[in-house]
């Protein structure tokens, strides 16, 4: 897309709408490679000057694209704040998403669970974003939150698209109906994968996809914990906790045990019982393991703010969302280069042999991830 | 006839395996199920990548038949190859499977 920035760039000062929305999708199927081009350039352009960089993402996904794709068009005015909006997909599959509009944000709850769930959970989770790290919204420039629920039919899941949240009713064996939207740390987790896509862009394999795992669950705990003011001590560190099918267990994850969420919980507790996984096309191996290992850095983070105590998302919350998003934490990152990141992260924000950097340190010892020798 | 779907990932990442046998299955079911594979494509070139997409589910749908021989598809959500939508929807959510979570 970068030469097309140019051109949108252009087409966006001209603000003129040539054609209508639907004659513009034709031309850019169906039309020759310049016609095509053109038409989406200014299909782009007047969808995001006339609903901002959200409502997008059908047309992005349609063309292979992401939000990525539009960061040369202006951020959002902050004061503003991104826009909240939930939509139906009535039973239907992909093409179907985002769906129908049935809550946006200034308008009062449906009195539909779902609905309700995921629009105070996407609100939950950019306020916590907002107000503890300064970051507007999931890209850092005021990305507008868009949820679907009701997607297929007892779908046992809810992921991001790339641009979206999707969140299946249950219901199908695995969670209980309602469970995935009932979860604020699944919605919090969820919404992650998004921040961690516009910031480290941790490819989803191996180790690094571990890591883009435990990301997800630490931030999805840390907006549990502060929405209901829960310290470290006294936290369950369990990540879906209830909305499992009764049969199975408790959680999808426990990250100061891990391996003791559910029956069949395969997570290992530390590196002695790393699953080392191909990241090839057999589903089994969870591309490498990304849901598997990520117990180990989950457990590294459990530990050192149980060893702080006091709020996590104010002790060891900050070293790691630093490490995420400052740019220096490689897309391909191991679980020793962002261990490393994290020590030398807390020294710079608390001192060297601080408290902090110390527990941070005995996080990772506690997990046997290798570390650089400490200097003392 | 047995056909065997597994399916992973997912914010759970967990790994289902639902294995429907015809020996168990009744008249009706055996030709609802033979009618589906049979207009289900194993292509020898996998359908497009959609491997990265953090929690989204992947697929694996496997066929045999009597005389011992196997078609395996391997596929991302979204990413079925024609008819396998169909058949993995009958699988999992029929009445028909042995289920088992593990992997």
């Amino acid at each position: 897309m970068s030469d097309v920035s140019g051109t949108l760039t252009a087409v966006i000062s001209c603000r003129c709408e040539i054609a209508p929305p639907s004659l513009l999708l034709r031309v850019a199927e169906r039309g020759g490679r310049d016609a095509r081009d053109a038409a989406l350039r200014t299909l782009l352009v007047s969808a995001a000057l006339r609903s901002r960089r959200t409502a997008l993402g059908a047309t992005l996904r349609r063309f292979g694209l992401s939000p990525a794709d539009l960061e040369f068009l202006p951020a959002q005015a902050p004061a503003t704040g991104p826009e909240n909006t939930v939509y139906d997909a009535a039973g239907g599959e992909e093409e179907a998403l985002p769906g129908r509009r049935v809550r946006g944000t200034d308008d009062p709850p449906t009195g539909d669970a779902a609905v309700d769930q995921a629009f105070d959970g996407a609100a939950a989770t950019a306020t916590f974003y907002r107000e503890v790290f300064g970051r507007d919204s999931i890209d850092g420039r005021g990305l507008d939150l868009v949820s679907s629920v009701h997607f297929r039919r007892r779908y046992d899941n809810a992921f991001w698209t790339g641009d979206q949240m999707v969140y299946g009713d249950g219901g199908g064996g695995v969670f209980v109906p309602g469970g995935l939207t009932r979860s604020l740390a699944v919605i919090a987790h969820e919404l992650t994968h998004g921040v961690t896509q516009f910031s480290a862009g941790l490819e989803y394999r191996g180790q690094s996809g571990a890591l883009n795992e435990s990301f997800s669950d630490v931030f999805g705990v840390l907006v549990e914990h502060r929405a209901g003011y829960v310290d470290a001590a006294s936290a369950s560190w369990l990540v879906g906790e209830g909305i499992l099918d009764p049969s199975l267990g408790g959680a999808l994850r426990n990250m100061i045990a891990p391996g003791t969420a559910y029956s069949g919980d395969d997570q290992p507790a530390d590196m002695d019982a790393y699953a080392d996984l191909p990241a090839d096309d057999d589903p089994r191996n969870d591309n490498g393991g990304v849901h598997i290992n990520s117990g180990i850095p989950n457990r590294a983070f459990a530990e050192a703010a149980r060893t702080l105590g006091g709020r996590a998302w104010e002790t060891v919350g900050p070293i790691w969302y630093e490490v995420l998003t400052g740019g220096r934490l490689a897309p391909t990152a191991d679980f020793a280069a962002c261990a490393a990141l994290t020590v030398t992260v807390a020294g710079e924000r608390y001192g060297e042999s601080s408290a902090q950097q110390d527990a941070v340190r005995g996080g990772w010892e506690a997990v046997k991830v290798r570390l650089p020798a400490d200097p003392r | 006839m047995k056909v065997t779907v597994v399916r992973a990932g997912g914010v759970a990442g967990m790994v289902l395996t639902v294995e429907v046998d015809t020996g168990e299955l009744d008249a009706d079911a055996t030709a609802q199920l033979t009618g589906l594979v049979d207009a289900c494509e194993f292509p020898d070139v996998p359908p497009a990548a959609t491997k990265g997409r953090a929690d989204t589910f992947d697929y694996e749908l496997a066929v045999e038949r009597e005389d011992g021989a196997v078609r395996r598809a391997r596929f991302g959500q979204g990413a079925a190859p024609p008819g396998a939508d169909a058949l993995v929807t009958w699988v999992l959510d029929g009445p028909h499977g042995h289920r088992r979570i593990g992997r």
